[in-house]
């Protein structure tokens, strides 16, 4: 865009740069919207274990078809599964890995007497992977549930059935990524990545050693899933900003911390 | 309205305000309570070494912070809070004085070893709620107005015993360092924070908000 005039702003009473400064300091700092998002703040949500899993003795399929053979208590196992179908969250999973989305594209090769050749676009390509790291723990989700249940990956595969069938193995994972909202808010659920049909694909090795010290990263395993698609949610309030705005201002939330109350989010998403 | 120095910052004002909340002495500070965690631990320390609460020296009210995290814009770095740490939560230290036959260092000792033992490979889970240190500070008439309470606490160290045979008789201290998860403030709230420092013999605070020296250790 030309310049009629070189810089004009002294005149017109007006800083272009000023406006920019100001509108940044707006996005970032007044608007609900497009405050910076904090990392840590997700949870994940495991809906369905496959009862194929359900009582790993001697008379499960999966040990009965071997080669491996998989033996667990049914209370250790129960206790396992509480914790990773918990509706509040499966809260050994230490951490999430989202998959990429490209489509490639780029210049056909130059044609026509030197010309560049027009851009062309490819099909989408999606990595249609999913990576969870969970905690090893004392009674080992990894292997007990995990593992077996890559075993059913692999035997049963990924043809859709029904859920009643005993050979369904698939589960929905839900990403929670949930945002502030108040000195003494409940956070709310901000985005929620939704992987549908989910079943394991591998769970990484693990290396044991007698070195004097350990950290917990020494006990992270990742695990990787495949999916049929997902559904990505906005947070379900409308006009966030200018609710946040409002209860900003109301001073509720800072009051209530004063006197040690902490309020309830005001929604969750429903899938 | 023009802030005045004189009208609102005067001498009077700050002598009245210092004769209404007084100041916070070092000294009026106990640890009241520890709970070594469960495996049947409870208790242990009360029922090991019942002066402990006289016998600690030093120690502090431990620090919480949060990450900042900048956000540039032309060089700018503006400045956004991020996650909560409760800075130096894996280093919390402590000084006491350690008794002639060393009650103090072996409890510290069997509490640590009861955490791990290399010997056996055995050890406790230590538990937030279940192991817990509480700090409680005093006015100066002896009533507590505020606790603090660490939660999830062991001994990571317990530090090396100097001696000395050239010294004047000077008493051995310890220091124990300390890990815990986080801690938790009770006593004075925002509702009574300005309520005046009044000893018992005119009035005194209610019992509510006090408790007696070493309740609870």
């Amino acid at each position: 865009m030309p310049h009629a005039v070189f810089p004009n702003s002294f005149n017109a009473g007006v800083s272009q740069a000023e406006q920019r400064f100001k509108e940044f300091e707006r996005i970032l700092l007044y608007n609900w919207s497009t405050y910076l998002a904090n990392p840590s703040m997700w949870f994940v949500v495991i809906d369905k274990i496959p009862n194929a899993l359900i009582n790993m003795n001697n008379d499960n399929t999966l040990n009965k078809e071997g080669p491996n053979k998989y033996t667990q208590f049914t209370m250790n196992q129960q206790n396992l599964f509480n914790v990773i179908e918990n509706g509040v969250g499966c809260m050994i999973i230490h951490g999430v890995v989202l998959p990429t989305i490209e489509a490639s594209g780029g210049r056909e090769s130059p044609a026509m007497g030197g010309y560049y050749g027009g851009v062309v676009m490819d099909s989408i390509n999606e990595q249609a992977q999913l990576t969870l790291q969970f905690r090893e723990t004392h009674s080992s989700a990894l292997d007990f549930i995990f593992r077996p249940w890559v075993e059913l990956s692999a035997k049963n595969g990924a043809i859709a059935r029904p859920p009643g069938d005993p050979r369904f193995i698939k589960c929905n994972i839900t990403v929670m990524q949930t945002g502030i909202v108040g000195g003494a808010s409940d956070p709310i659920i901000r985005k929620a990545w939704r992987f549908n049909n989910c079943q394991p694909t591998s769970v990484a090795n693990t290396s044991l050693a007698h070195d004097g010290t350990w950290g917990a990263a020494d006990m992270y395993v990742n695990t990787e899933w495949v999916y049929s698609d997902y559904d990505l949610h906005d947070v379900e309030m409308d006009n966030m900003s200018a609710l946040y705005d409002q209860h900003d201002k109301s001073g509720q939330g800072v009051e209530a911390m004063r006197q040690g109350h902490f309020t309830r989010g005001p929604m969750n998403v429903q899938l | 309205m023009a802030n005045h120095l004189v009208e609102n910052y005067s001498i009077d004002k700050f002598y009245a305000n210092v004769i209404r909340h007084e100041f916070s002495r070092q000294h009026q500070w106990r640890i009241t309570n520890i709970r070594t965690g469960n495996d049947g631990l409870n208790g242990f320390i009360r029922s090991e070494n019942p002066e402990t609460h006289l016998l600690v020296e030093s120690a502090s009210i431990p620090a919480r912070s949060i990450n900042n995290v900048p956000v540039n814009f032309h060089g700018i770095d503006f400045n956004l809070p991020g996650n909560a740490k409760y800075t130096g939560s894996d280093s919390w230290q402590t000084t006491w004085r350690v008794d002639q036959k060393l009650n103090l260092r072996r409890v510290m000792e069997e509490w640590q070893t009861f955490v791990f033992n290399d010997r056996i490979s055995g050890g406790s889970i230590t538990r937030a709620n279940d192991a817990s240190l509480t700090m409680t500070l005093f006015d100066q008439f002896g009533m507590s107005h505020s606790t603090y309470t660490l939660y999830g606490i062991y001994p990571t160290e317990v530090g090396a015993l100097d001696y000395n045979v050239g010294t004047d008789g000077d008493i051995v201290t310890m220091n124990v360092t300390f890990a815990y998860h986080y801690w938790d403030r009770g006593g004075v709230t925002a509702a009574t924070m300005n309520e005046p420092i009044n000893g018992p013999e005119v009035g005194g605070p209610s019992t509510s908000q006090t408790q007696q020296l070493g309740d609870g250790l």
